[in-house]
């Protein structure tokens, strides 16, 4: 028995040097030494021709309880130090987190896309389909057809450039409402958002180019009731629930009755301020029930149909939203003004 | 229109607050701007009296005056030159708040009290005008019979509070002050008592002094002429000269004053001719004749077309139809006899004589809104009742009335049934008569019809929904209720082509562009700075004809200038990396009457750390966005781009845009000094490409073969040729290659490149066989070697 106490010295020596160990390195050296082809229980294996025939298999037996002992305390000390370097590695690899992104540079839609699609998605919410019209349009869809003939005083309101005297650059929106009756059947449920002009020298409110968003909607038994609850519900959307309206009378040469709506005042929220003159409330728009006229000049039957219509001003609505003081700096697209609106 | 509050007191027995007079006026319909209390800065200005003049001890420009204000002797340092004593002088108070917020004080000058200021006309802000004397250089002096601690106010008769109301083109009734004071008491629910219009006729015939012949009725309608003997030529009262001062009219004369009056009053438009210029006692009424001449009452002399009414008498034009008088005729300080005029002039004809001549006077401007032919005789005869009232004349008998046009009363028949399916309201008829009563419309109800008896005045109401109206702001807006439509549920639509644009726009801004929005206008020399051809077809530009100035003289035909000049302003403000687009239109002028052709764009400026490829890859990446990705880049685009960094963008063969760096020569004209890139693409091409249809294919199961390949080439040979090339040549396993490197130097020789690809191999059902990978590869070399002699490099 000569062989035994040196296989148990064997296995605490091991066990020892792997639990002092502190380095992967060392360890796999130290797993050599002991399992490898020249290891020392590999070696204590050889020895085994040197004993009884009869101890063999005990001996056997424990060699291989020594090697699954030693391999088991191998793995759990790899897989202590293991986390101790994973440990040091997350403790290494600390960062400044409040050291700034790496952005890609984003652009921005400017301020007039961005009220235009508020008001569109509500629009478009409430069943209104979008329509397009020329910017260059005839004298008879700009004025006439809206009952505006050639010598109405309110040509002198609205100073219109012509480019021959049938052509004019139109002056409103409105003649989109005559090409949509023109082109198509009610019920009738349109918005028309475009460029128009008028020749208003420049200054911080007023601008020769400007943008509008026309409404129509023509039904049987439409009513200005009707009107003043889809105008209420779109205040109500694109200022805030709060937002009162008032609607006093107004005049338009292609609307009876007319009506002028003004909102509780964005800026200051109805107590009064510089923007709304002190009265807290600011007007937004213009609109009224379609004349008889302007339906029948489109083919469509007075007597059966009525319709209301409405059209405000998208510059103003975004100088009153975003508290823009001057209009022309919405065209003169100053990269640091545009950035305001990403 | 301007509407003093207590002139409309004539009409109306009112007793209410300006604030809430104004709303009650807007929301019955009355447009008002706001009220002013006339003459606030003179509110503690009293005329004071000069008693003693005396040196100021400590200073020679300056004077110690002894004031007397009725109540009160005050002292005064002034230092103006022309005082003395006795002079009766505006005094301005402790306490007064003089036009530009001076406030004055109780305060020491040159360490001598002084208890207020004695003031020039200017720091009054009165000029001649308001009261003579006034534009002296030094203190105001008054008229010495004025009562010693008078108010200024009084003084100028500037007492009343006047309200400024915007008149609708539909509402011509309101442009007087009897109309806005019939709508005073309409809102508050008070009656009108009418102007007294009776006089006393003093014998003669007016027969015996004028004939009247209306050549035109069309444009006259009506012609109403009176005559006044004996008159008196002189000032006119306090009471009628501070009515006038009150609308903002200068006091003349008696004469003139009452035809003022009369029109500011009642809306007419009154004339007063000197009888003894009226040669052959005649007045006509016809067109000019074209080239005629007239020196009208602001001594010019007017040059008139065949279009244009004319007042003539036996011998030529004594008056410009309802826009203003000659001068051979006006009323002078020894007229003896006069003929007034009450006329109607057709309101079309008289806006484009008055626009035409640039004479937009008080009256042209009211027959150009129209005026009631009925209420001409209530006009004439008010003045007539001045004439009396004033003792200005002797009214001769009879009147001449030349009257084309039938003003018998007018009735519009309307449905409350229908007027309450317009409103969305539940009025019944009887109600809806009580509210039009209140705006002068006699209304008869029977079962649901009303027959309205229109006022001469309302020529605006013409058929049911303009009684509708009536009865709307009399209910009030207010109380109409709000109702959610009803009906089928109808889709709300964003069509194809809006929706691309927002894809365009939102694409572009993820890439880093900011949106901008510039005018529409543009001028010539725009295309001259891109140096654009003389044939070039954006020269042919949609002209306006009556343009604000030349550089907003035709509609652009390119977006470039106007891209340019946000990029060059924004590099003026120091901002580096400009990434811009706009999504707009170009305007192109089609044949004879047909509107110009509206084309909708593209345009993408960068400048910066920017090169052409980055403008290419953003234009890239928004063809992709659209599924687009067969397109083809040829060298060479419009003259302004630099020749050789420029190209044009086709897709399946048709040009849709051209993209590149700017010619030196143009950035220099829009002071840039900088390389600006400049893509513009046509968004009606961009939507016929799109493929938007999504579909699944099958991933890839088996392994790819991937082979770099790398060609030396001349350098004039372009990339894109070489990978068409290798399109075509690599076979049936084919499935992507990329250009990854470009090399030149000297190792390959002098005009010569390396090209790098890696061509990726794939078979689709099995593991591609290098053998086929490398056969693959081989055949692109042969077919790069015999197209550009390309060799593959060591």
């Amino acid at each position: 028995m000569d062989n035994a106490p040196k296989l148990e010295k064997l296995l605490e020596d091991a066990l020892v040097s792997i639990s002092s160990t502190t380095g992967l390195e060392r360890l796999d050296k130290i797993r050599i030494g002991v399992l490898g082809k020249k290891g020392s229980l590999t070696a204590a294996l050889r020895g085994m021709k040197d004993i009884a025939p009869k101890e063999r298999p005990l001996f056997g037996k424990r060699v291989n309880e020594i090697r699954d002992a030693v391999t088991k305390a191998m793995d759990e000390k790899i897989s202590a130090l293991e986390e101790v370097a994973k440990k040091e590695r997350l403790k290494q690899e600390h960062i400044d987190v409040t050291l700034p992104g790496t952005k890609h540079s984003i652009g921005g839609l400017h301020p007039l896309t961005q009220i235009y699609y508020e008001t569109r998605d509500i629009f478009v919410s409430m069943g209104f389909e979008i329509m397009d019209g020329p910017e260059v349009e005839y004298d008879k869809y700009n004025f006439e057809m809206l009952n505006i003939p050639k010598d109405h005083p309110a040509r002198d309101m609205q100073d219109t450039f012509y480019v021959t005297p049938d052509i004019v650059l139109r002056t409103h929106t409105s003649p989109v409402q005559i090409r949509t009756m023109l082109r198509k059947e009610p019920p009738i449920r349109v918005i028309a958002p475009g460029r128009v002009y008028r020749s208003d020298d420049v200054d911080s409110t007023h601008s020769p180019i400007f943008n509008q968003i026309e409404g129509l909607v023509v039904g049987k038994d439409i009513s200005f009731a009707n009107l003043k609850d889809t105008l209420n519900r779109f205040l109500k959307e694109f200022y805030g629930k709060d937002t009162k309206t008032k609607f006093r009378p107004g005049h338009f040469p292609f609307t009876e009755p007319s009506a002028e709506v003004d909102a509780t005042c964005a800026k200051c929220g109805g107590s009064g301020c510089g923007v709304c003159k002190g009265t807290g409330m600011i007007e937004i728009l213009g609109c009224g029930m379609v004349h008889p006229s302007v339906l029948a000049g489109c083919g469509i039957d007075p007597e059966v149909y009525t319709g209301f219509a409405f059209g405000m001003g998208l510059d103003r609505l975004a100088t009153i939203k975003y508290g823009i003081t001057d209009i022309r700096l919405l065209f003169e697209n100053d990269i640091r003004f545009l950035s305001q609106f990403k | 229109m301007i509407a003093p509050y207590t002139w409309m007191c004539d009409y109306v027995d009112m007793d209410i607050a300006p604030e809430q007079l104004m709303q009650r006026l807007i929301m019955t319909g009355s447009e008002v701007d706001g009220y002013e209390e006339l003459g606030l800065h003179l509110k503690k200005v009293v005329v004071g009296k000069i008693l003693t003049i005396e040196k100021h001890p400590d200073a020679d420009k300056l004077s110690l005056c002894s004031v007397d204000i009725g109540s009160e002797v005050l002292q005064i340092v002034c230092g103006a030159s022309n005082i003395f004593e006795g002079a009766l002088v505006p005094v301005a108070l402790i306490g007064a708040k003089l036009p530009g917020d001076f406030n004055i004080k109780k305060g020491k000058i040159r360490g001598v009290n002084s208890f207020g200021m004695l003031c020039s006309g200017s720091e009054l802000e009165l000029t001649e005008e308001d009261y003579p004397g006034a534009d002296v250089d030094g203190i105001m002096i008054l008229d010495d019979t004025l009562e010693l601690g008078t108010s200024l106010r009084d003084v100028l008769g500037l007492t009343d509070t006047v309200f400024e109301i915007e008149i609708g083109a539909n509402r011509p009734d309101c442009l007087c002050v009897l109309g806005v004071a019939r709508e005073c008491a309409a809102a508050l629910g008070k009656d009108v008592t009418p102007p007294t219009v009776s006089f006393i006729e003093s014998g003669g015939n007016i027969a015996d002094y004028v004939s009247v012949a209306v050549n035109d009725p069309v444009l006259c309608e009506r012609y109403i002429a009176r005559a006044v003997k004996n008159v008196k030529i002189g000032p006119s009262p306090k009471w009628l000269k501070e009515r006038l001062i009150s609308a903002g009219v200068r006091s003349i004369n008696n004469v003139v004053d009452i035809t003022n009056f009369v029109m500011l009053e009642t809306g007419q438009p009154m004339h007063a001719f000197d009888h003894s210029n009226i040669r052959g006692n005649q007045i006509i009424v016809r067109r000019a004749q074209n080239g005629e001449v007239i020196k009208t009452l602001d001594d010019k002399d007017r040059k008139l077309t065949d279009d244009m009414l004319l007042i003539c008498d036996g011998e030529g034009p004594i008056a410009i139809a309802g826009v203003m008088g000659a001068q051979n005729s006006e009323i002078k300080d020894d007229t003896t006899t006069i003929i007034f005029e009450s006329a109607k002039f057709a309101q079309g004809n008289t806006r484009r004589t008055s626009r035409s001549l640039g004479l937009p006077t008080e009256s042209a401007m009211r027959f150009s809104k129209g005026v009631d032919t009925a209420g001409c005789k209530t006009a004439i005869d008010r003045a007539l009742h001045l004439i009396e009232l004033l003792d200005a004349g002797q009214i001769v008998s009879g009147e001449i009335d030349v009257l084309s046009a039938d003003i018998s009363p007018r009735n519009v028949i309307a449905d409350s049934d229908k007027i309450n399916a317009r409103l969305g309201t539940d009025l019944t008829a009887k109600k809806m008569a009580a509210l039009l009563e209140k705006v002068y419309i006699k209304t008869k109800v029977d079962g649901n019809i009303l027959t309205c008896d229109i006022p001469s005045f309302r020529g605006d109401i013409t058929i049911g929904e303009d009684i509708s109206e009536e009865v709307a702001r009399m209910f009030g807006y207010d109380n109409i209720p709000t109702t959610k439509m009803t009906g089928e549920i109808i889709r709300g639509i964003v069509p194809t082509e809006e929706r691309a644009i927002d894809r365009i726009k939102s694409v572009l801004v993820s890439l880093g562009c900011f949106e901008c929005v510039t005018y529409s206008f543009a001028a010539k020399s725009e295309l001259d700075k891109l140096n654009l051809n003389p044939d070039d077809n954006r020269r042919k530009m949609v002209k306006i004809i009556n343009p604000l100035g030349d550089e907003q003289g035709y509609m652009r035909t390119s977006p470039v200038p106007d891209i340019l000049k946000v990029v060059s302003n924004n590099l003026k403000q120091k901002v580096v990396d400009i990434a811009l687009y706009e999504s707009g239109r170009v305007y192109a002028p089609t044949s004879g009457d047909e509107l110009p052709e509206e084309n909708k764009y593209i345009c993408i400026a960068l400048c910066g750390k920017q090169d052409f490829f980055s403008l290419k890859g953003v234009v890239e990446n928004l063809l992709e966005s659209f599924g687009i990705l067969d397109t083809k880049l040829t060298a060479g685009a419009s003259v302004y781009y630099h020749p050789g960094r420029a190209a044009s963008l086709h897709i399946d063969g048709e040009k849709v845009g051209e993209l590149g760096e700017i010619h030196p020569d143009v950035t220099k004209s829009y002071e840039i000094d900088k390389r600006v890139y400049v893509a513009e693409l046509s968004l009606h091409a961009i939507i016929k490409a799109t493929d938007d249809v999504k579909r699944y294919e099958t991933l890839p199961r088996f392994p790819a073969a991937e082979r770099d390949l790398a060609l030396t080439l001349d350098e004039s040979v372009p990339a894109g040729d070489v990978l068409d090339c290798i399109k075509s040549s690599a076979g049936e396993f084919f499935e992507s290659a990329k250009l990854f490197d470009v090399y030149t130097g000297d190792q390959l020789g002098a005009g010569k490149k390396s090209l790098a690809f890696s061509i990726v191999f794939r078979a689709k059902e099995r593991t591609l066989l290098d053998e086929e990978a490398n056969a693959a590869r081989d055949a692109v070399v042969a077919a790069a070697g015999a197209a550009f002699g390309a060799k593959i490099r060591d």
